[in-house]
């Protein structure tokens, strides 16, 4: 299990290639499909399924690590 | 729970066909090059089949039924029962497999059913045909399974033309004796039926535009959630060791997701094999596609225990465990518009 925000955002940056990044930092700037990867890299790593409309809710990397943390492994589907 | 084996019944042929047009993902409209570069790197899709107007999934399931039964050397009066599974059938009625009894020649003795089921339908429409095999003693029968779904995008929505594409298929089916059993985990979920879906297509009265609209994102999370435990509780129901799979084909749905299943059941990648590069995702026909196309050469040499994951559309998600051994198949077939 990963712990720190470090480590999260060194593995959001290893999935989502920075020539396709407008700003790692501007979840909101994500296209559809990079959320795609991110998405499934954090399932991977923590096993946690984050939703769309929780993606939708966080703003920052910072912000979406917090959300990962506080759900359980279980998922949300 | 529909956790079940199917004992007398064997698949004894596969045979595809897709649209001979060809659509390049490159020459779409309306996508940046890098955007697009990502698209085909994250769905690993760079072509697609499209039918054109007026070709149906009947006429691309038919040019693989008369291959496969000429293949087979079968003759049309000895097919007793017929399964067609669809979600873009010729008319809203009567079915297409009555069509299809018709139209290969086969005897008013032979049965027919039509299922609407979409990308777990390939899985769906085995267990139903071989279970009514199993119980029936009907001796030869064919499963059609095929969609023309791009009929049924709306050429601006970027979130899924890029994605689908066109194919039939038509599967043999034997009463054998002495045939090993096939094993079947069949789930589905209502709840999440808006993930895809077309508003104001059928009798409901709703807004929407007609348009098979996804949800690729809940439809994304669905297939990490539930399509790897569905398929380890099949195994464990037949108590079968993972390693002793020869093969996973999986529904192609995009290459991100079908990696991620892949990974989750930690098979090697060896074993699981890919059309979506050339054929995208095909709706209920990827995984005969798949079958045939990837693995065709390999199958009726020897015994194969292959899985079969289907998942999508309903919600809908199953998982069949086949061991093939006997097997009559042939290289995709192309069909173009008279």
């Amino acid at each position: 299990m990963y712990t720190g925000y470090s480590e999260f955002k060194g593995i959001i940056e290893s999935v989502l290639d920075a020539k396709f990044v407008v700003d790692l930092e501007k979840l909101r700037t994500w296209t559809s499909m990079q959320a795609l990867i991110a998405v499934s890299a954090i399932d991977e790593h923590y096993n946690v399924l984050v939703s769309y409309d929780e993606l939708a809710s966080v703003s920052t990397l910072q912000e979406l690590y917090l959300l990962i943390n506080s759900k359980n492994s279980d998922g949300t589907f | 729970m529909a956790l079940f084996s199917v004992h007398n019944s064997r698949i004894a042929g596969v045979v595809a066909a897709v649209p001979r047009d060809q659509v390049h993902n490159t020459s779409l409209d309306g996508f940046g090059t890098d955007e697009m570069a990502l698209l085909i790197q994250t769905t690993g899709i760079e072509s697609r089949r499209i039918a054109p107007r007026g070709m149906c999934a009947s006429d691309l399931c038919y040019e693989a039924a008369l291959s496969l039964l000429k293949g087979l050397n079968w003759q049309p009066e000895e097919v007793e029962a017929l399964v067609f599974v669809t979600q873009t059938p010729d008319y809203q009625l009567p079915g297409n497999s009555m069509l299809l009894q018709e139209r290969l020649g086969f005897s008013t003795e032979c049965m027919t059913l039509d299922l609407h089921q979409g990308c777990s339908g390939y899985v769906y429409g085995l267990a139903t045909l071989s279970g009514m095999m199993s119980a029936s003693g009907i001796q030869k029968a064919l499963l059609l399974v095929g969609d023309t779904i791009t009929h049924l995008l709306d050429p601006k929505d970027k979130g899924t033309v890029p994605i689908f594409s066109d194919a039939g298929s038509a599967t043999a089916l034997v009463w054998d004796a002495h045939a090993q059993p096939m094993h079947f985990h069949l789930q589905s979920s209502g709840a999440n039926s808006a993930a895809i879906r077309m508003e104001g297509s059928g009798s409901r009265i709703a807004e929407g535009d007609g348009y098979m609209r996804m949800r690729g994102h809940d439809i994304f999370t669905f297939g990490l959630k539930e399509v790897a435990p569905n398929i380890e509780r099949l195994l464990e129901h037949c108590s079968f060791e993972k390693e002793k799979v020869d093969y996973f084909v999986f529904h192609q749905a995009n290459r991100l997701l079908n990696e991620s299943i892949r990974k989750k059941l930690n098979i090697p990648s060896d074993k699981v094999p890919y059309t979506l590069q050339e054929f995208g995702n095909t709706s209920c026909a990827t995984i005969p596609l798949t079958l045939v196309h990837c693995l065709g050469d390999k199958l009726g040499k020897k015994r194969q225990n292959i899985v079969l994951s289907g998942f999508g559309v309903g919600l809908s998600w199953g998982a069949a465990l086949v061991p093939i051994g006997e097997f009559w198949s042939q290289e995709i077939v192309e069909v173009h518009a008279d």
